[in-house]
């Protein structure tokens, strides 16, 4: 395993509270990238330790409103489908009253919106591939028909490990626990190109969440699937649970 | 005259105070460059670590930190042992700390700073003396991290860990 491609990392100990989000550094082995937002309306806030009641220790968090807060990436970041990803998100205080889109993406040829989701209520996952050729993929995980576990995505910290390979995707919870799986592939012929967190092309949808934490691995970077794995990535964020 | 001691009461030795470290947290914002953390809800702790100091964010405060990290990927488990110097992780809190080998106070421009725990660095020793060799050459992934705090004085915390951690290597 290895570093992921792009992060964006919400830990900025330095910012100012509730300081407006814009041109924050990528983190990942991809460099010379960052995450911003030419719209100031629609930049997400810089959240300081001790502000979030469900949070301990130092860490910090980008609050994105649900209205319009998205961040672009300054340089899109391409997928193939020749690899494997694994994509970790993290936050707290997810507001499940609508849908929430966490990634979005652009492809090329027909409709170029694609999005990666969790569906109101906290009960789904869904996977819009970008292309006009394939249709939304919703994949329940309230109940045990696809996974082990029966998940529902709340307000507390959450953690979404999305593990695609071949034509499978895979989703895991703050636990490493599988919570759903579907047959798609990523639902393009070749390539797509990551480029929004917060929300998608279409913009609508938008997160409603404290972020913590975006790692988009890929290739031979992708952490192992093992469940001390995985278990070990949600404990990551498990540890500033107060 | 005798007698005239009958009624003294001879006090034990006093008590050093015990060090009390609520958690233990790792930010790992940069690969195996890491943001070791403690945080302290104890008004005695709290107090001991700044007394006499002047507090300012990244001030270096009484007391050291050792630290063990254990590579459990690693197969045997790769363990090694740092002690650190303890700063004072924001000016406006006496709640929160982070672990540095720096020697002084250190200058915070940015959140980089903070992330002083390098887990590839030779200075991580095992129980025979060497370099642990804790990144286990870029393969590791999960570690347990765990310490104890001391300050000259009062009576060490005991070990506080976080364990199982998924750390990206470089």
């Amino acid at each position: 395993m290895g570093k992921a491609k792009v992060r964006f990392d919400s830990f900025d100990p330095t910012a100012a509270a509730d300081a407006a989000i814009n041109g924050r550094a990528s983190k990942g082995s991809v460099g010379s990238r960052t995450w911003g937002q030419s719209t100031s309306s629609e930049r997400p806030t810089h959240k300081t330790h001790g502000t979030n009641s469900k949070l301990k220790g130092p860490i910090t968090t980008s609050q994105f409103d649900g209205s319009d807060d998205h961040l672009d990436l300054s340089t899109a970041h391409s997928l193939s489908t020749s690899d494997a990803w694994m994509f970790v998100i993290a936050f707290v205080d997810l507001d499940t009253s609508s849908d929430n889109t966490l990634l979005g993406f652009t492809g090329t040829g027909g409709n170029p919106d694609g999005y990666l989701q969790i569906g109101s209520g906290g009960t789904s996952v869904k996977w819009k591939p970008a292309t006009g050729k394939r249709p939304e993929v919703s994949t329940a995980i309230n109940n045990t028909d696809n996974s082990s576990t029966n998940y529902t995505f709340g307000s507390d910290v959450e953690v979404l490990i999305l593990y695609q390979t071949g034509g499978q995707q895979f989703y895991y919870n703050i636990d490493g626990d599988l919570i759903g799986q579907t047959s798609v592939d990523g639902g393009f012929s070749q390539f797509c190109d990551l480029t929004e967190i917060g929300g998608h092309s279409g913009e609508t949808e938008f997160l409603n969440a404290e972020l913590i934490d975006v790692r988009i691995y890929t290739g031979s970077d992708v952490p192992p699937t093992t469940t001390a794995s995985l278990q070990a990535i949600g404990n990551r964020y498990k540890q500033y649970k107060d | 005259m005798l007698g005239l001691g009958a009624n003294i009461v001879y006090q034990s030795p006093q008590s050093a105070i015990k060090l009390v470290v609520a958690a233990l947290t790792t930010t790992d914002t940069d690969d195996e460059n890491v943001m070791v953390a403690f945080t302290v809800t104890d008004s005695d702790t709290q107090a001991a670590l700044v007394d006499g100091i002047t507090q300012a964010t990244g001030a270096k405060v009484n007391g050291t930190f050792e630290l063990t990290v254990t590579n459990v990927t690693a197969n045997p488990d790769l363990a090694g042992t740092d002690t650190f110097n303890v700063f004072q992780y924001n000016s406006a809190s006496t709640s929160i700390y982070f672990l540095s080998l720096a020697t002084s106070n250190i200058t915070i421009s940015s959140g980089d700073d903070y992330q002083a725990v390098d887990l590839t660095a030779a200075t991580f020793l095992n129980t025979g003396g060497s370099d642990a060799g804790l990144d286990a050459s870029g393969s590791g992934e999960i570690y347990n991290f765990q310490g104890v705090l001391s300050i000259p004085g009062f009576e060490s915390s005991v070990s506080v860990a976080t364990n199982n951690i998924s750390i990206d290597a470089a």
